[in-house]
């Protein structure tokens, strides 16, 4: 059992315990119980206790009697020698709605499981002198609390405008500041007010706070600036706009805090009826219109850019269109419209382009325009009317319509001029008509037709090839038969001896060594002298006996063919055509034996 | 170059008494201003799938007539592929084009690329075949003379050679390019006086652009009863396939 006690005890001891709402201090106390309608009421109230984490922020209850105007938070932690305790401070700016007794139910404050209730309530409220209560601010004071906040005036919220009364579609500037002494704890949140029955256009916003002077003490002043454009007449109210900021307060303290403006009322005034346009469409503002176009010049049919430009202060976007003229002259489409807005100090403005294509239908002179807007001047609190200037076109023929006029043309004597101008006329009349579609390129036998000159070149060129090869085997042939032709040369040459016929036998002589040297040597004699016979047999390689031998005999042959009458006396004798003959087998011999 | 000729010879169709006779009579209709009738008559003779530009040219005239630009255009068109150096035909289309809403786009101005494409679209892509047949003849004629030459004038073939070579690889390309426009690249005219482009193959997508009656356009793609469509300044869009009629 021992140990079940202690582990209970140890379990008391590190187990966390619930606070325990008796330690905790729970009022809510009111500055005063009797005041006037016109004043404002301060309800503070307090937690006071070790560990408020448990603690819920206070719970108010149904305030039909009052309006919520303000809200501050202040946490402060004491350190003393029984332990520290933080204390939770909550004062509500109250304004009354009426008179008489009025009752601020028991405010609730949840603490773990249990709930705590304050008393409630009763303030006197006797009736005021009508006049609206002045706005509570922080200054309110703290009273009763060791705080370190700082003085009065340090931190509230404005809301104004810049006009009470506008027209219809007037633009009412909605300007909201923040002034601030404290360091913030990151940015406040900001709630817009409630514009029931305005167009709202956002204007410029100076988050980023500013230095301002008031009262010889310096501000942080964040500004958010609001165009609104009232939709309906009568009267309309701007809701408060709500902001919540955190700020430090001392070492160990912080504070936060919620703030409303009050709202704004503005009368919406309609537009008169005095005066107004037909063609009024609930353009506010002041504008200007103007128009161009790309050519002045032009010919029927030919297009015509057309650019109407609408700029001016006001409320562009809400209206729709400029009222534009007839332009049965020309055949147009729907206009393209391009806008855009401008702010210029804090004043919303615009513009917006309406660009049109115009083709004319026929000659002459034709005038395009005047765009017009009619819109209401609040500064002047009249209608005006905005327009642009007409515009002049010169439109001339079209050259085909001229021979379709049935005008009657003169002509100059110095010069014939064309004065009309239709398509060409028709073919004529034909027997046949051919199918010019086939495709030709397309067709095989075409496409085949094209491989011949290819097929033919190749052709060509193994052709010659053949016969650069048969011409090389003829060269060949005939070296190879070169002994055999010059042996029945040789013998045809004993023939002639014999016969007695010197002219032929020499002849037949020189004709075979002739032969035999070109097919076997390739020796052209033919034009050759003997210098170059005896220089070319030298070179290739002839023994200067051979070559000797063979000048000789190509002498004594042109002798004998050239000098036949010498060559038939008794120097020709037989013995010496013979040792001529004997001669000519010996070069025959030896050469063939050689190469 | 004879054989080639002779060879287009035989792609000249039999004569088409039937249509020829249709041809006339849409004449004489013509010459009477009856152009609805002239139309019609003219539609007929090409029934048969006749391709004769003096027909396309004609009908184009009596569209032309019966105030049908985009129709006049479209056949003008057809026209002009198979009979290229027509005035008749060129003038008329010219003619016709000045009564597009749609401006066209600015013509080429240099004159060295002028002279190239109308070398280019002198002649149409058979008459181009044959030429390029001829001078492939002759390049292998010469090519066969070099090859039983002497040595002292192959030079002289040789250069021949390369300046008609030069010239057929010219011809070759221009029969390259326009048997590619003919055979891949779809034209068309637009049909309704008016119709918009849109982003995509459906009503319900962005209207990009409105196109009229008679511009030229290039398509590159259909999907489900749309197509897309390209205009020579590169804008595109989506038209509805019945707004155009293929050249």
């Amino acid at each position: 059992m021992g140990w079940v006690a202690g582990a209970l005890l140890l379990g008391l001891l590190i187990w966390p315990m619930p606070a325990d709402a008796q330690e905790i201090v729970f009022s809510a106390q009111p500055d005063r119980t009797q005041m006037t309608s016109d004043e404002n009421l301060k309800l503070t109230v307090s937690v006071f206790g070790h560990d408020l984490d448990l603690a819920s922020e206070p719970e108010l209850p149904p305030l039909p009697d009052f309006r919520l105007d303000t809200l501050f938070r202040l946490n402060t932690t004491h350190y003393g020698e029984n332990g520290d305790r933080n204390t939770k401070v909550y004062t509500y700016v109250l304004t009354p709605l009426g008179s008489g007794t009025l009752i601020i139910d028991p405010i609730g404050l949840r603490v773990g499981q249990k709930t705590l209730r304050t008393d409630r309530i009763v303030i006197d409220v006797a009736p005021g002198s009508g006049k609206v209560p002045q706005r509570r601010r922080a200054d309110v004071g703290l009273e009763g609390l060791r705080s370190s906040v700082r003085e009065t005036k340090d931190i509230f919220t404005r809301a104004s405008v810049d006009k009470r009364r506008a027209y219809l579609f007037e633009q009412i500037t909605f300007t909201f500041e923040f002034y601030n002494r404290y360091d913030l704890f990151g940015d406040p949140s900001y709630a817009p007010p409630e514009t029931p029955g305005f167009w709202v256009e956002e204007l410029s916003s100076d988050k980023v706070p500013r230095g301002k002077v008031i009262d010889g003490r310096v501000f942080d002043v964040q500004t958010i600036r609001t165009a609104l454009f009232p939709t309906s007449s009568g009267t309309k109210t701007i809701g408060p706009t709500t902001l919540e900021a955190s700020y430090s307060v001392d070492r160990g303290s912080s504070a936060s805090v919620a703030l409303s403006t009050r709202p704004i009322e503005v009368e919406v005034l309609p537009f008169p009826e005095d005066g107004k346009p037909e063609s009024f469409s609930g353009a506010v503002g002041s504008y200007k219109i103007s128009a161009q176009v790309d050519a002045r010049e032009v010919k029927v049919g030919d297009p015509i850019s057309l650019q109407v430009h609408l700029e001016g202060v006001g409320n562009v976007r809400t209206f729709s269109a400029i009222v534009a003229p007839p332009l049965d002259e020309f055949r147009t489409y729907e206009p393209k419209i391009t806008q855009g807005s401008t702010s210029t100090d804090y004043v919303i403005g615009g513009s917006k382009t309406f660009e049109y294509v115009l083709i004319p239908k026929s000659e002459g002179t034709s005038t395009i325009g005047p765009f017009w807007l009619a819109y209401f001047d609040p500064q002047l609190k009249r209608y005006e009317i905005a327009r642009s200037e007409p515009i002049s076109v010169q439109v001339g023929r079209r050259v085909f319509e001229e021979a379709q006029s049935g005008v009657a043309y003169r002509l100059s004597h110095e010069e014939i001029k064309q004065v009309g101008k239709d398509i060409r006329y028709i073919k004529a009349d034909v027997d046949y008509l051919e199918d010019q579609g086939k495709r030709l390129y397309g067709d095989r036998a075409f496409l085949a037709l094209q491989t011949f000159p290819i097929l033919a070149f190749f052709g060509a060129l193994a052709y010659r090839r053949r016969l650069n090869r048969l011409k090389d085997d003829e060269a060949n042939a005939r070296q190879r038969r070169a002994r055999s032709i010059a042996d029945r040369r040789l013998k045809e040459a004993e023939k002639h001896l014999g016969e007695g016929s010197a002219k032929a036998f020499y002849g037949t002589i020189y004709r075979t060594l002739s032969e035999f040297l070109e097919d076997r040597l390739g020796v052209p004699l033919a034009g050759m002298t003997i210098e170059q016979l005896t220089a070319y047999l030298a070179g290739h390689h002839t023994t200067t006996e051979e070559i000797e031998r063979i000048k000789d005999t190509l002498d004594q042959c042109d002798f004998g063919r050239f000098a036949p009458l010498l060559s038939e006396g008794a120097e020709a004798s037989a013995e010496a055509k013979a040792a001529v003959l004997a001669r000519a087998h010996t070069i025959v011999h030896q050469l063939d034996r050689e190469t | 170059m004879s054989v080639g000729l002779a060879w287009g010879g035989r792609f000249e169709a039999h004569a088409s008494s039937a249509s020829a006779t249709l041809y006339n009579e849409a004449n004489a209709l013509y010459r009477a201003a009856r152009y609805p009738e002239a139309i019609e008559r003219y539609a007929k003779a090409l029934d048969a799938g006749l391709q004769n530009g003096y027909v396309y040219y004609n009908l184009a005239n009596a569209y032309f007539k019966n105030n049908q630009v985009g129709k006049a255009i479209l056949f003008y068109e057809r026209a002009l592929k198979l009979l290229p150096r027509d005035e008749d035909i060129e003038t008329n289309l010219r003619f016709a084009n000045l009564l597009k809403a749609d401006k066209d786009p600015p013509s080429n101005t240099n004159p060295v690329l002028n002279l190239i494409l109308g070398m280019h679209h002198a002649l149409n892509p058979d008459e181009q075949a044959i030429l390029c047949s001829a001078l492939l003849f002759l390049v292998g004629a010469v090519a066969i003379m070099t090859v039983f030459s002497y040595s002292r004038r192959r030079s002289t073939f040789v250069t021949a050679i390369a300046i008609l070579g030069a010239i057929l690889v010219l011809s070759g390309v221009s029969l390259a390019a326009k048997i590619h426009a003919r055979e891949f690249v779809e034209t068309a005219i637009v049909m309704e006086p008016k119709v918009d482009a849109m982003s995509g193959p459906g009503d319900q997508y962005i209207k990009h652009f409105a196109l009229h009656e008679g511009t030229k356009v290039v398509i590159e793609r259909q999907s489900a009863g749309w197509c897309l469509i390209r205009l020579p300044n590169g804008l595109g869009g989506w038209l509805r396939a019945d707004a155009v009629e293929r050249i």
